[in-house]
């Protein structure tokens, strides 16, 4: 049995996360100059807010060692519970005078992903002590076929197998620069390049556009390589290495997630340079927007990992796909806003390219660091929604099809 | 206590003649007859029941396609039953030395093989620390561990694969004919290291047509027949068994001995 934090901590630990994530809504709402003026009001109402958060945690029985149903739902009624019920009494006793009603919404998505992340942190932690402390193997029979065809069955492998994780992404870099005398630097050659022959075009050929547009090309320009080569990598993940497969038994879903953390380590090593330089280059000031920077490259990781699990699983049984994605990748690129503004696209079409796989994020990251605002709701959503469900649409079908790779190819 | 336990097991494989991947193909064959994907079913085992103990060591014995290496591919987990189930104990570590040294990358010095590989069979970057200077010295490629693997001869790259298999304290050994490749050398330090595991009571799975080598490493002995178990017992009236089937065979052709089970019983 996995033995759950003590008490007290996890009160302590909760209050923490309960302050701050009062303190960040009011941030995410306030953005600008409106802040000093609401924040005396929440240091006022924080003891309010945190207190009842906790006094719901505690009546919904968070804190039980060992709770019956499941101890993560009952976090989540108990951050609901416990804003809306401190809100009630905000309401009542100050009648939302200098308080935000919306700064309660971000608080409860902030405050139950802050509560439910580090239990989820602790219950794996735990959980791999657990396995490590009964190899040599258990007494319990286990049918692994069976057990491999659940998505926490599939969390908890790839979680015991992170190391070979690691070693995979490791492996790609260290391919790809060994023998080359640049090594690292000529990831960096092709950004420059393209900074070269954008800057060429756009303001002393076609003579459309400042300097500073460019900063706006390669911004989506680096952001839709990164999705593009993990998704025309991705398709070899599983056909490349059939002689592994028909081997060894490993959960197969670390193969295309490994290539698109492969690429998603090129493009941070990639911005990491080029960001800063450009920020000062061009005189970008810094901005509170350019914080949600991870939130969205996040989002984009877990949506490029969901269309790799389904085009990794595709390819096994058409190897159609390689030629298909070459194609829709070329159309892609076009009903994206990279090399134009959403701005410019017509009204009736503007939400049809936002709906374009990868437009809400560059869109976003555009609207982050480039006109440095906060992005739209509706931005938001898509973005959410396709990574959520690019994610859940390839587990479902490597999770279906992966007992026939070994057959299959 | 049990290791691996078979209930019922069968495994069917489609043989596709042709067979293709291209979407093209398989719309052309709703044309063509000719060309259309047929399918043969091919029950490659049939409804095998087993109870293997923890420290024992089975050896499989049959012809070839009696369905040994499928039996041994879904205890490693590489294909899954068709129907039926088949236990193993969790966290069980199943070291495979069907194929050696697979998943090595040319490009790869020996020592990112060793960690990747390690890696590959679920171990934790501290795990794989704790063996590393085992697998090396093991393998007596000190000098070489640093020259990538496209550079090794081929009994190198099998010297290496070996040592990586034999030192992820495994459980639960799958050997399949192992011991008849390679020099004398490495045939003797695979002898060592079966007797090894055997004196630790690990639990071994034994594929082989040679008797010796079962007699050498086997408490008990399984034929397997067109996929179904004829025959589990000791090591002698097992090779009997078997020796008796193949002349069988060869003076009747192709005839069931099911009965045969029941007499052996």
């Amino acid at each position: 049995m996995i033995q759950r934090p003590a008490r007290l901590f996890s009160l302590l630990l909760d209050a923490a996360f309960g302050v701050c994530s009062y303190l960040a809504s009011y941030f995410l709402r306030f953005p600008g100059g409106e802040l000093p003026t609401f924040l005396p009001t929440m240091w006022t109402t924080v003891p309010v807010v945190v207190g009842s958060q906790l006094i719901s945690l505690l009546a919904v029985r968070a804190y039980v060692p060992q709770p019956r149903s499941s101890w993560l739902f009952r976090v989540v009624v108990g951050a609901l519970l416990g804003t809306a019920g401190s809100s009630l009494v905000i309401g009542v006793a100050l009648g939302f005078e200098g308080v935000s009603r919306a700064a309660f919404v971000a608080d409860v998505l902030l405050f139950s992903i802050a509560a439910l992340g580090w239990r989820g942190i602790w219950v794996l932690r735990a959980r791999a002590r657990l396995d490590d402390g009964t190899h040599p193997a258990s007494l319990e029979l286990v049918d692994r076929a069976e057990e491999m065809t659940t998505l926490r069955g599939v969390v908890m492998s790839l979680y015991r197998y992170r190391e070979l994780l690691r070693s995979l992404v490791l492996k790609d870099l260290k391919l790809k620069y060994r023998g080359s005398v640049f090594g690292f630097l000529w990831s960096l050659a092709n950004p420059l390049l393209m900074i070269v022959v954008y800057t060429v075009a756009f303001t002393v050929i076609l003579r459309v556009r400042t300097q500073q547009f460019v900063f706006y090309l390669l911004l989506g320009q680096l952001a839709w390589t990164f999705f593009a080569s993990s998704a025309a990598m991705s398709t070899g993940a599983i056909v490349d290495n059939a002689p592994l497969i028909r081997s060894v038994f490993f959960p197969r879903a670390i193969l295309p997630i490994g290539t698109v953390l492969f690429n998603l380590a090129q493009y941070l090593l990639t911005i990491s340079v080029f960001l800063p330089v450009m920020l000062t280059w061009y005189g970008v000031p810094l901005s509170a927007p350019m914080l949600l920077f991870p939130a969205f490259l996040g989002l984009q990781a877990l949506f490029s990992i969901g269309v790799a699990l389904i085009l990794a699983t595709l390819t096994a049984f058409f190897r159609d796909v390689r030629h298909l994605l070459d194609v829709a990748l070329a159309v892609l690129f076009w009903t994206t806003p990279i090399l134009y503004e959403l701005a410019q696209v017509p009204e009736r079409l503007r939400l049809l390219i936002l709906l374009s796989p990868m437009s809400p994020f560059i869109v976003a990251y555009q609207q982050l660091f480039f006109y440095r605002q906060w992005p739209e709701a509706t931005v938001w959503l898509i973005a959410g929604t396709y990574a959520v469900g690019a994610f859940v649409i390839g587990a479902t079908l490597i999770l279906a099809f992966e007992d026939r790779f070994s057959e299959q190819l | 206590m049990t290791a691996i336990e078979a209930q019922a097991v069968s495994k069917r494989f489609l043989l596709r003649h042709n067979a293709s991947v291209e979407l093209k193909v398989r719309f052309l064959g709703i044309l063509h007859s000719e060309r259309r994907e047929t399918v043969e079913e091919f029950w490659a085992l049939k409804g095998v029941s087993l109870t293997i103990k923890r420290g024992e060591a089975v050896g499989l014995v049959g012809r070839n396609g009696s369905g040994k290496s499928t039996f041994l591919k879904l205890v490693a987990g590489t294909h899954r039953p068709t129907s039926g189930h088949l236990l193993v104990a969790r966290n069980a570590r199943i070291a495979s030395m069907i194929e050696l040294g697979v998943g090595f990358h040319p490009e790869l010095t020996g020592r990112e093989n060793v960690l990747l590989n390690a890696a590959i069979h679920g171990l934790t970057r501290a795990e794989i620390d704790a063996i590393y200077p085992a697998i090396v010295e093991y393998s007596g490629l000190e000098h070489f561990i640093d020259v990538p693997i496209k550079n090794y001869s081929s009994g190198m790259h099998m010297r290496l694969g070996f040592a990586v298999a034999a030192n992820l304290d495994p459980d639960i050994l799958l050997l399949d004919e192992i011991l008849a490749v390679g020099d004398a050398d490495f045939r003797q330090r695979c002898n060592g290291t079966v007797e090894e595991f055997l004196d630790k009571g690990k639990t071994i799975l034994f594929v082989s047509h040679d008797s010796e080598a079962v007699r050498a490493i086997c408490h008990r002995v399984c034929v397997l027949e067109q996929g179904e178990l004829v025959f589990d017992g000791g090591v002698e009236d097992g090779l009997s068994f078997y020796d008796r089937l193949l002349t069988h065979r060869a003076d009747h052709g192709d005839v069931r001995i099911r009965p045969a089970l029941r007499e052996s019983n």
